[in-house]
């Protein structure tokens, strides 16, 4: 395992010796990581590597061992969430709107909309370029328009934007170029809003463009640093196989 | 307290049966448990929760036949008990164990099973039973129709509160959690509601209909409704036409009143579906 580089940042996340169970099987064994401040950080692993339950744990949306704390911040940061499934149907009729002022606004949204709530929708919606997704059912986005909406809402909040974003392999149903725009949008986003940015991903490009740390895990840590010396043949090899190699592809598309 | 309603109802009604004092309280008593249903059918599909409604409602054999057997009234056993089947198949599946329908599923036979062995083991209380099976909305009395009006508040106190966060919580759980909603109360609350609400709406239409009393409105709702908002609105409205109508369809053709009452919601879900194709056309 990778040393922890030295941070002389104090960092927004701090995870000690996380374990978590479910029933008899350990999910996540021992991870020790610190998430800094301001930038996006990378969790990346293969399937059932426990990536989403650290994400989880962050939340204390599962029972674990060790200790969460954030150094960062005076009080419990607010957070954005980017799930990566939901429980909506194409039958629902939830539209966009409504999605973002579930979270927007206290009175029941039989009770009419909000004003202030619904300019802040759109205010949200707006900086994803999906204003004009507002009144569609959420059911029925497409991939690509799913994720825009999904960062707008989590990004929206009752008492100004969240703290720390997390995301849950944001990119997944989306194409490479697509899921290029997303890293980018996510990083300048980050950048803009000061925000503390944990994403989840599968693609190793995408992460080694845009993160600045990155926490390697296949249930327990395998390597955590920036991002150039902690993608390593080395590190792919314990996490994915003997078998796996490291091939950085381009997902700029060709000009002319 | 509810004389202007019944005096309103009692205008549908044929002339010869006008006035009848019980067909005046289940008129009442079905428009108020019917809503109830509506209201709290819109979270039940949300959550899927429909094969938890049928388990709750089965755990009824139980619940009366401890009723009984305690000497407190069957009444309050079923409706106790269902609360207690309800809690304890959410903590069940929050464990995660089993997935959600199988923790459902085995919770089910294993009420139905103790209801049917103390129902055999005593045989007195069969009869009883029969009540709560096919229920009896023309057999409501003054104090059901009161215990009807209160389970309609609760389930609008309930959506009043909870309404934008159990949606979310819907959607995703973690964003919901994120957003600060105590996930895990809301779904044990939740539960506890459902249950209570079916327990209550048994007496009106039994255990077999219940289920549907709650689905109906709802999904015919999500095939009509524009938003969450209206969502709300059309179940309730739905859920009350279905019981007022069905309950007046019944009386002029002399056929079961719970199940005229399940006949109407579906033939008004039947009749919402081509409204549901038309908007997918127009959002494919």
């Amino acid at each position: 395992m990778m040393p922890e580089p030295a941070t002389e940042e104090i960092p927004a996340v701090r995870l000690a010796n996380i374990t978590v169970r479910l029933g008899n099987r350990v999910v996540l064994e021992d991870v020790t990581a610190d998430v800094p401040a301001g930038v996006i950080t990378a969790v990346i692993g293969p399937n059932g590597a426990g990536k989403t339950t650290l994400l989880k744990a962050i939340l204390g949306l599962v029972p674990y061992e060790g200790r969460v704390t954030f150094p960062g911040f005076k009080n419990r940061p607010s957070f954005g969430y980017v799930p990566q499934a939901l429980g909506v149907d194409e039958g629902s009729p939830l539209t966009v709107m409504d999605f973002l002022l579930l979270k927007l606004q206290r009175r029941p949204l039989w009770l009419g909309r909000r004003r202030s709530a619904r300019d802040e929708a759109r205010h949200q919606l707006g900086a994803m370029r999906a204003e004009n997704l507002a009144d569609r059912p959420l059911g029925v986005l497409s991939g690509g328009e799913r994720q825009r909406v999904l960062l707008a809402a989590a990004l929206a909040g009752r008492n100004g934007g969240p703290d720390i974003l997390l995301l849950d392999e944001p990119a997944s149903g989306i194409d490479a170029v697509g899921g290029e725009l997303f890293a980018a949008l996510l990083a300048e986003l980050t950048e803009e809003r000061g925000l503390t940015t944990v994403l989840v991903s599968h693609d190793l490009s995408v992460v080694s463009a845009h993160a600045r740390r990155v926490v390697c895990l296949n249930r327990r840590l395998m390597g955590v640093g920036c991002a150039s010396e902690t993608i390593s043949a080395e590190t792919i090899a314990a996490m994915y196989g003997r078998d796996s190699s490291l091939f950085l592809h381009d997902h700029h598309p060709k000009e002319g | 307290m509810f004389e202007p309603l019944y005096q309103l109802l009692n205008h549908l009604l044929p002339q010869a049966l006008a006035g009848a004092s019980f067909l005046n309280r289940a008129l009442v008593g079905g428009l108020f448990l019917a809503a109830a249903c509506g209201i709290v059918g819109v979270g039940v599909l949300g959550h899927r929760m429909s094969f938890f409604t049928n388990a709750v409602s089965h755990s009824s054999f139980a619940g009366v036949a401890v009723g009984l057997l305690a000497g407190v009234s069957p009444y309050v056993g079923l409706v106790g008990f269902a609360v207690l089947v309800g809690l304890g198949i959410t903590a069940l599946r929050r464990r995660g164990r089993l997935s959600g329908d199988a923790t459902v599923g085995v919770v089910f036979s294993a009420v139905m099973a103790l209801g049917i062995a103390l129902l055999s083991a005593f045989r007195g209380l069969g009869r009883e039973m029969l009540t709560y099976i096919y229920g009896d909305i023309l057999a409501l009395t003054e104090g059901e129709v009161y215990l009807a009006f209160g389970a309609l508040i609760v389930a609008v106190a309930f959506s009043a509160i909870f309404f934008n966060r159990l949606a979310l919580t819907a959607v995703s759980p973690e964003v919901a959690r994120a957003s600060g909603v105590r996930v895990a109360f809301l779904e044990y609350a939740h539960a506890a509601l459902v249950a209570g609400i079916v327990a209550v709406a048994i007496r009106a239409v039994g255990l077999l209909f219940v289920t549907a009393l709650l689905i109906l409105p709802a999904a015919t709702a999500r095939n009509v409704a524009r938003n969450q908002g209206s969502l709300f609105w059309w179940s309730a409205g739905l859920g009350a036409i279905a019981a007022v109508g069905g309950t007046i369809v019944s009386v002029y053709l002399n056929t079961s009143t719970g199940a005229t009452v399940i006949l109407l919601g579906t033939v008004m879900f039947g009749a919402s579906v081509p409204l549901r194709l038309a908007r997918k056309a127009r959002n494919p």
